[in-house]
C-alpha cells in the first residue's frame, strides 16, 4: 500500500502548514469497512448511483458517499473510493459541534444531521482525495458513508466483484492512522 | 406543478453569432418527444429548414440527453448529437449520432436536457458551462491542438472533473469524417459533426455539473438494475457460447464479454509487455457492467493512455498482420486508435476490419456490425490499379505499416494531397476518383466498390445507408449488430445470429421475440417479416430516445429469451420497468411504442421535407438484389422485397413512404402534416402517385 503512505505524508504536510489545534480523539475501531479491488474496478459507477439513490433518493455523482478517484477515464489509475472509516477519523476530530459519532452497531463514523452546521471542516480535513465526506449544497449538511447500517448498497450493486464489505467484530485497522508523536 | 422526475427541465441555447445565451423550458418538448433522438428531431423540425446547409451557421448542433440518462437506470449512458449532417449524400439531412461515456450525465447534472448551438463565432471560441451558467470564451490557445491536448488544457483551466466535447484538427479543417470527441476516447463519430462544430468556430464545450436528477422510485430502479444485471452477466460456473467458443463463467470477475474480441487469440491479462503496452485494464460506461472498453497505456509514451473500444482495437490488426507477419501484436493498432482520436477522425471510416475474415466482398451476415470500411475499399481500388503511389502519394507498398498509417491519417486530417479527396467523404471522394482521368481506365469500378462497401456497411457506414433503412433510418449507435438488414438476414437464413456476447442466440429466441415462426422460412417475405422490421424500428428508437445502450439492452433481451426465464417484468428489456421507476407512472411496452411511432413518423417527415422523395430512402443499391447464397439462389428477390416494402408501408399507415395526414394527426403531429401539405406533399393515403409531391 505505497499509495496510502504517500497520501499520509502529504496530508501531514498540509496539516503542519495549517495548524488549527484540536486534540486528537480516540474512538473505537470500525467493525466493518468497504474494500476495493482496484484491478477489477471498471469505474462503471453502479456503486455511485446506488449510493445516491439509496441515501439521497436522487441520482447524483456529487451526493454519493462513494466516489471515483477521477471523473475521466483518461486517467489510468481510476477506481471507486469508499470511505475507509479511519482509525483516527479526522472528520470526527475537527467537527466543532460533535455531530460526527461512532455508530454502536457497525462502528461506522456517522453524522448526526441535526447537529451539523455545514461548516465543511470535515470535508477539508479528510485526509483523502477526493474527500470521502461530501457536502450537500442544498441541505447545507455534510454527508458521509454510514455503511448503510451494515448492508452497503454499493457492494450489492457492484457487478464486477470489485467491492466487498469486510467485517471484524474486534474492529478493523483501516484508513488514516495518526502518526505517532504528532498531534 | 408536480415534481419533475427524470428530466432536468431546461434546454440551453447558445447563439455564437450574437453571443447570446438563453434557456428554454424543456416542457415545450418533453415528455411528448421522449428525449435524446426524439427531442432533437423535434428541435430539428422546428428550426432547421431545408434551405440550411450542413456547414452553414444556421445549422443547429443539438446535444440531447435521453429520458433515462443520469437517473441511475442501468445501461442508460449514451447521449445523442443531432444536426444536419454533412456526411449524408446526396442531400444533407438529420442524423443522430450516439456517444457513450459520461457526457450525457454531465449535461444533465449541469441542469440541462439538451444544448443547442447555433450561429458562427468570429474567431475560435469554446463554451464553458458550470451548473446552469454558460459562457463563451476565447479558444485561441486551443485551436490547432489535438483532442487529447485540448481536453488536458481545459482540465488545467477549469479543474480536472469536467467533461469536454472537442474537435481535433480534422474538425477544424472541415473533414467530413471528423468526430466530436467526448469523455475519454469516445465520440460522436458518425455524421461528420466535427466539421459542423468546426464550421461554427467552436473548438470545445466543457461542462461541469454537480447537480442531481430526481427520480420517482429510487429503490425500484435499483431492483430493476439488479435484475437486468443478473440476466446479462455470466454467473460463476455457468457455461456460455461466446463468439464461437464456449466459456465458463469464472468466480470473479464475471467474464468480460469483449475480452475475446479485443485481443488477438488467447490474449490474457498479464501479456501486456508482449503487446508493447505497460498496462491494460477493463473499463466501461457509467451505469453499465459490460466491459466494452479497455484502458491501455503504451510502454514508450505514458501520455497516451486512454480507453479503447472493442471495435477500435481491432481496426488495424489485419494490416499489421499482413505487413509485419505473424500474430498481430496490437502495437500499430493502438497507435492508430490514438492517432485518429487525437486528430479527430472517425476511425471506422478510415480504417479496415478485413482481418476479421471479411474479404472485400464479404456477405452481410458478418457479425457485430463488422463491416468493411473505407480503407478496405481504397485498398481494393489499389489492387485493381485505380489508386497508385503516383496518383495518391501514399506508400501503398508499405500498406499495414506504421508509416502508411501515419501518412494516411495525417493527410486526411490536414487535407493534404490525396487526403483532401478522401476528406470530401466516401460518396464524393468516390465520385471524384471516377471523374478524374489520372486514376486510370478502371476508375469506373469505384462505383461498384462503393456500393459493395456501403450497401452492407451497416452501422459503420457513417453516411446515408442505402440498405434497408425503414424506420430505423439514418440512425447510428456504437455497436448495433441488429440493424435491420442483419436481422432480416439472420431470420431468413435461420442461422445463428453471431452477436458477440449473447447466449446461444439461435433463431429460437428470434421467433420468441417476434412471436411467429414464419420468419424462419427462407422464402417467406410476408406480413410477419414487415412486423419484425417494425419491432426493430421501435427497438432502435427506444435505444436512442431513452438512450439505453442498444448493445446492452439487446444483450439482456437475448439472454433473457434464451434462458427462457419466467421473468418478473413484462419485458425482458427492462426499459418500461426502468421508465416506471424513474417517472412514477405505470408504463407498458405498448405505451412506449406509441411514443416511438410518433418519432418514427416525425423523422420520416423530416427526410421528406429535406428532399428525400417518398420511397427514395428505402431504395436499395442494385448490388443487394444480386446477392446470392452458396447454393446459388437469389437472397433478396426484387419483386418480393418490393412487395414486402408495400406491406410495411400499409402497416405503418403510409403511402409510398409518406405518412398520411390521418396517421400524423393520430400521433399529435398536426402541425407537421400542415407544413408538409403547404410544401405540396400529398398526404392522402388513397390517391396520387410517386413523384407528384415536393416542388
Amino acid at each position: 500500500m505505497s499509495d496510502k503512505k504517500i497520501e499520509t505524508e502529504e496530508v501531514n504536510k498540509k496539516r503542519l502548514i495549517k495548524p488549527a489545534f484540536v486534540p486528537p480523539v480516540r474512538v473505537p475501531l470500525s467493525k466493518g469497512v468497504i474494500i476495493v479491488d482496484e484491478e477489477h474496478c471498471t469505474c462503471c459507477m453502479h456503486c455511485v448511483h446506488a449510493c445516491s439513490l439509496t441515501n439521497e433518493g436522487v441520482c447524483s455523482h456529487e451526493l454519493a458517499r462513494i466516489q471515483l478517484a477521477e471523473s475521466t477515464n483518461y486517467i489510468f489509475e481510476n477506481s471507486a473510493k469508499p470511505c475507509l472509516q479511519c482509525v483516527d477519523p479526522q472528520c470526527l476530530r475537527y467537527c466543532p459541534t460533535g455531530a460526527i459519532k461512532v455508530d454502536a452497531a457497525t462502528g461506522a463514523r456517522i453524522i448526526e444531521e441535526k447537529f451539523c452546521i455545514g461548516c465543511q471542516n470535515c470535508v477539508e480535513k479528510c485526509p483523502y482525495d477526493p474527500p470521502r465526506i461530501r457536502f450537500n449544497k442544498e441541505k447545507k449538511k455534510a454527508i458521509k458513508c454510514d455503511l448503510c447500517g451494515g448492508d452497503p448498497a454499493c457492494v450489492k450493486a457492484c457487478s464486477h466483484g470489485a467491492l466487498a464489505y469486510f467485517t471484524d467484530p474486534n474492529g478493523v485497522q483501516t484508513g488514516y492512522i495518526q502518526p505517532k508523536g504528532s498531534v | 406543478m408536480a415534481e419533475q422526475y427524470g428530466y432536468a427541465g431546461k434546454i440551453l441555447r447558445v447563439d455564437l453569432t450574437d453571443k447570446i445565451i438563453t434557456e428554454i423550458p424543456s416542457a415545450d418538448y418533453l415528455p411528448k418527444y421522449v428525449g435524446g433522438r426524439g427531442l432533437a428531431a423535434r428541435i430539428y423540425w422546428d428550426e432547421i429548414t431545408p434551405k440550411i446547409g450542413a456547414l452553414d451557421p444556421e445549422n443547429r448542433l443539438i446535444f440531447a440527453t435521453g429520458a433515462l440518462t443520469a437517473t441511475g437506470a442501468a445501461y442508460a449512458a449514451p447521449s445523442v448529437c443531432v444536426a444536419k449532417a454533412p456526411c449524408i449524400y446526396p442531400t444533407s439531412t438529420i442524423y443522430p449520432s450516439i456517444a457513450l461515456g459520461r457526457w450525457g450525465y454531465e449535461i444533465k447534472f449541469a441542469g440541462y436536457d439538451a444544448i443547442i448551438v447555433q450561429g458562427k463565432a468570429e474567431k475560435p471560441v469554446y463554451l464553458w458551462i458550470r451548473d446552469g451558467h454558460a459562457e463563451i470564451r476565447d479558444a485561441a490557445s486551443l485551436w490547432g491542438k489535438t483532442t487529447s491536448q485540448t481536453r488536458m488544457k481545459l482540465m488545467q483551466m477549469h479543474g480536472k472533473n469536467l467533461q469536454a466535447a472537442c474537435i481535433g484538427p480534422a474538425g477544424e479543417n472541415l473533414v467530413i469524417q471528423s468526430i466530436i470527441a467526448v469523455d475519454c476516447n469516445t465520440a460522436f463519430a458518425h455524421g461528420g459533426f466535427g466539421a459542423v462544430m468546426g464550421s461554427k468556430n467552436l473548438k470545445a464545450i466543457a461542462i461541469r455539473g454537480t447537480g442531481s436528477i430526481k427520480v420517482a422510485n429510487p429503490k425500484r430502479i435499483l431492483e430493476v438494475n439488479e435484475h437486468m444485471r443478473k440476466v446479462a452477466t455470466i454467473l460463476p460456473g455457468e457455461t456460455r457460447f461466446v463468439g464461437g467458443k464456449t466459456i465458463v463463467g469464472k468466480h470473479r470477475p464475471p467474464a468480460p464479454f469483449f475480452w475475446q474480441y479485443m485481443w488477438p487469440k488467447g490474449t490474457k491479462m498479464g501479456r501486456e509487455q508482449e503487446l508493447g503496452l505497460v498496462k491494460m485494464s477493463p473499463s466501461g460506461c457509467p451505469g453499465c457492467n459490460t466491459i466494452c472498453k479497455t484502458k491501455v497505456r503504451l510502454a514508450d509514451n505514458a501520455v497516451h493512455s486512454g480507453s479503447f473500444e472493442c471495435g477500435e482495437s481491432l481496426l488495424w490488426a489485419g494490416q499489421e498482420q499482413e505487413y509485419y507477419g505473424g500474430r498481430p501484436a496490437g502495437r500499430v493498432l493502438y497507435e492508430f486508435a490514438i492517432l485518429t482520436d487525437d486528430l479527430g477522425i472517425d476511425s471506422s471510416l478510415v480504417s479496415s476490419m478485413a482481418w476479421m475474415g471479411f474479404p472485400v466482398d464479404y456477405g452481410p451476415e458478418a457479425p457485430g456490425g463488422g463491416s468493411i470500411m473505407h480503407l478496405d475499399m481504397l485498398r481494393e481500388a489499389h489492387k485493381r490499379g485505380i489508386l497508385t503511389e503516383e496518383n495518391t502519394g501514399l506508400p501503398w507498398s508499405k500498406y499495414g505499416s506504421q508509416e502508411f498509417l501515419r501518412e494516411y491519417t495525417y493527410k486526411i486530417a490536414y487535407r493534404e494531397g490525396f487526403g483532401n479527396v478522401i476528406a470530401k467523404g466516401p460518396a464524393l471522394s468516390t465520385k471524384y476518383i471516377m471523374e478524374h482521368e489520372e486514376f486510370g481506365p478502371r476508375r469506373r469500378e469505384m462505383e461498384y466498390l462503393y456500393q459493395k462497401t456501403y450497401t452492407k456497411a451497416g452501422q459503420f457506414g457513417g453516411m446515408r445507408r442505402h440498405a434497408i433503412v425503414w424506420g430505423k433510418g439514418l440512425g447510428d449507435c456504437a455497436v448495433s449488430p441488429m440493424c435491420t438488414l442483419f436481422a432480416l438476414q439472420s431470420i431468413k437464413r435461420g442461422k445463428e445470429l453471431e452477436v458477440m456476447n449473447n447466449a446461444r442466440a439461435d433463431s429460437a429466441w428470434l421467433i420468441k421475440w417476434y412471436g411467429t415462426d414464419k420468419i424462419k422460412d427462407n422464402t417467406y417475405w410476408g406480413e410477419d417479416v414487415a412486423k419484425a422490421v417494425i419491432i426493430h424500428d421501435y427497438y432502435h428508437m427506444e435505444g436512442d430516445c431513452a438512450t439505453v445502450c442498444s448493445f446492452n439492452s439487446e444483450l439482456t433481451l437475448m439472454r433473457g429469451l434464451a434462458l427462457e426465464e419466467e421473468l418478473t417484468w413484462g419485458s425482458v428489456h427492462g426499459t418500461p420497468e426502468q421508465w416506471s421507476a424513474v417517472f412514477g407512472e405505470d408504463v407498458t411496452q405498448e405505451d412506449l411504442m406509441k411514443q416511438y411511432e410518433r418519432l418514427v413518423n416525425l423523422e420520416r417527415a423530416i427526410w421528406i421535407r429535406d428532399g428525400y422523395l417518398e420511397g427514395a430512402v428505402d431504395a436499395f443499391h442494385d448490388v443487394i438484389y444480386q446477392e446470392k447464397s452458396k447454393a446459388g439462389d437469389v437472397l433478396f428477390p426484387r419483386e418480393k422485397l418490393d412487395n414486402l416494402l408495400s406491406i410495411y408501408y400499409q402497416l405503418r399507415g403510409w403511402r409510398d413512404g409518406v405518412p398520411s395526414r390521418a396517421k400524423l394527426e393520430e400521433l399529435g403531429l398536426k402541425d407537421v402534416a400542415d407544413e408538409l401539405e403547404r410544401m405540396g406533399v400529398n398526404l392522402d393515403l388513397t390517391i396520387g402517385g410517386i413523384g407528384d409531391s415536393i416542388p
